[in-house]
């Protein structure tokens, strides 16, 4: 009696195992429709689209130093924005050196516009050498750091670049 | 209760916590942990990638099938071992207790293992500007880590700039509980093989006093 229990047990534990492994494969065999959508379905990396353009800039004169306002349009498909901006520009031929940083955070939605005002106040030199240069077309660097915000996530984002006024004009946006 | 019993019990009730409330055993996080720009949970009942917050990568049918079937043979394996465990006068209760546990435990530590040496070598060879955009991306796929992964986007941008993002890859608390019902299996296995000995132990002397009785 002892062992006709015994039996029935394992027989019993091995069913259901044989059924734990093969009913979800039948179910989701049958929804699938095909073998080959089973086994290897189209599926693409879902990289969100990261894109925005500047739309216009205007830079005026404020308490010894600059406002620049960019007017800026997330095209991209997910939310974009810029919560944290600091850095230094400087003249690689004459000398001037600024610290800029942003005024307010910015979070744009797909699709949206919005302004984001940076100001930028000397350390060394005078603004006039700095207008003087950026007229003339000559070569300044720009270092700093930023926090951007895309989707749900936040990117600490370092950069350093060698540009001139012209170039910063054509890049437009990523 | 005997001791065995009580250790697959306490083992049976964990692993059926474990399978029941689901969760990462291990996990990739990349950026800041409140917000992450990646995140990679896996277990031997889910899969999950997000990217900037979404969903990044769509599991296929089959693989979705067979880790429902690992989370039901986990959910029976454990449900059996508390069975076994607490039905101590019925002589088949022992086959009710089982290892899964462990091996489910060992065997996901081997494919971790294994994915998280082999993908960075399949990513650089699928896409070899990775090794320019991201040089240190070997040690953000290790099975313990944590540091800073610069991602270089001068190829990208043409301006000197790069990401710093922080990362940690760790297996989770749901593992070590995994794996601590693994090893009170094992114990429980142990005991279980000592009883057995010791029975057959004191069980010969006595038959082989029988004989000359019988005769």
């Amino acid at each position: 009696m002892a062992l006709k229990s015994m039996n029935l047990v394992v027989l019993s534990l091995r069913i259901i195992t044989a059924a734990a492994v093969i009913t979800p494969l039948a179910v989701y065999y049958a929804s699938s429709g095909s073998l080959a959508g089973f086994l290897f379905p189209k599926t693409e990396i879902q990289i969100p689209n990261l894109r925005f353009e500047i739309v216009s800039y205007d830079v005026s004169k404020s308490d010894g130093g600059y406002v620049l306002d960019l007017k800026l349009s997330n095209t991209g498909s997910v939310p974009f924005g810029i919560r944290n901006l600091e850095g230094e520009v400087s003249l690689v031929n004459h000398e001037f050196t600024g610290r800029f940083s942003l005024e307010s955070p910015i979070i744009l939605a797909s699709g949206q516009q919005g302004s984001l005002r940076v100001i930028l106040l000397p350390v060394q030199g005078d603004l006039k050498t700095f207008e003087d240069a950026l007229s003339r077309d000559e070569v300044f660097n720009v270092t700093g750091r930023a926090i951007i915000s895309l989707g749900d996530a936040e990117l600490p984002f370092t950069f350093t670049a060698e540009l001139k006024p012209s170039e910063v004009g054509e890049r437009g946006g990523f | 209760m005997e001791a065995f019993r009580v250790v697959y019990l306490v083992s049976g009730l964990l692993f059926l916590a474990v399978a029941l409330l689901g969760g990462a055993w291990w996990e990739l996080v990349l950026g800041e942990p409140a917000k992450p720009v990646l995140y990679v949970g896996l277990s031997p009942f889910g899969i999950e990638s997000k990217l900037f917050g979404s969903q990044a990568i769509e599991t296929p049918p089959v693989l979705n099938a067979l880790l429902l079937a690992f989370r039901a043979l986990a959910i029976l394996g454990a449900s059996t071992i508390v069975i076994g465990a607490m039905l101590e006068g019925r002589p088949w209760s022992k086959k009710l207790l089982n290892l899964r546990p462990l091996t489910m435990s060992i065997g996901f530590a081997i494919l971790v293992a294994a994915t998280t040496m082999l993908l960075p070598r399949f990513l650089s060879t699928a896409i070899p500007q990775l090794a320019q955009l991201t040089p240190n991306l070997n040690e953000a796929f290790a099975p313990y880590s944590s540091g800073r992964l610069r991602i270089n986007l001068y190829p990208l941008t043409r301006v000197n700039s790069s990401l710093d993002l922080a990362f940690k890859s760790q297996l989770t608390l749901n593992f070590w509980i995994a794996s601590l019902s693994g090893a009170l299996c094992l114990a429980g296995w142990v005991l279980t093989k000592k009883r057995a000995r010791e029975t057959l132990g004191e069980a010969k002397p006595v038959t082989e006093e029988q004989p000359p009785i019988t005769s």
